[in-house]
């Protein structure tokens, strides 16, 4: 049976965009929740820093895995949280369960765009969609979903 | 433990949308802070992040749970 996880359209930035919500599960510490665009133009999985600030994940000492990326005008340097457990909602409400390594979007100068900073989301990226066989069907009933090709 | 992630995966999902259809309203009445959702509802709003957990942790809300987004004044339009 193929995996059909069903995203959402939500406003993010002044857009609609194509949104999925799960849970991460970091260590030992509780599970935590977020809201990420679907992006097959970003490398990565991004969490951003104002989702990781509601958790107990301490990120500041996590190695640096690119020292300078831009994204929406806003420097950052992308921080290595390690390979994690995310956990997705199925069709009939089951969970399931990827491994993915998770980067944490740390702006690299306070005296930036403080507003913006605070609302960049989170991103789940072409590497998550790539490791897992994982794409965008739309369908004419308006509905999306990140599915399996098998 | 699978049935308590999908149980906090809906209450998360059922809060997100609820949440973005008050932010018009939040703009006005909490401009530039941090807001809170849980259960439908806001339960608290700041300007700071630790300030919020704080006080969902005074309600026995874990924050990590919740639906906690920065509310801009202005709407920001940015394409990513």
């Amino acid at each position: 049976m193929p995996i059909k996880i069903p995203m959402i359209k939500a406003t993010s930035l002044g857009y609609e965009r194509d949104m999925v919500s799960f849970s991460v599960k970091y260590g030992t510490l509780p599970n935590f929740y977020a809201t990420a665009i679907v992006d097959t133009g970003c490398p990565f999985c991004v969490i951003s820093e104002s989702t990781i600030q509601k958790t107990r994940i301490s990120y500041s000492d996590k190695p640096v895995h690119h020292k300078q990326v831009w994204l929406g005008g806003i420097l950052f340097e992308l921080k290595a949280l390690g390979k994690c457990r995310l956990f997705f909602r199925d069709i009939d409400n089951k969970s399931v369960q990827f491994q993915q390594e998770l980067y944490v979007g740390v702006p690299v100068s306070l005296k930036q765009n403080q507003i913006l900073v605070q609302q960049l989301p989170c991103f789940i990226g072409k590497d998550f969609l790539d490791n897992n066989f994982l794409s965008i069907i739309k369908c004419r009933d308006g509905k999306s979903y990140l599915q399996s090709a098998d | 433990m699978q049935g308590n992630i999908i149980s906090g995966l809906m209450n998360y999902e059922h809060d997100f949308p609820l949440f973005q259809k008050e932010v018009p309203r939040l703009r006005l009445t909490e401009p530039n802070k941090f807001v809170a959702f849980k259960d439908g509802k806001m339960v608290a709003a700041n300007s700071s992040i630790d300030e919020v957990k704080k006080e969902l942790n005074l309600q026995g809300i874990e924050p990590s749970g919740a639906v906690i987004e920065f509310v801009s004044e202005k709407e920001l339009k940015v394409i990513v």
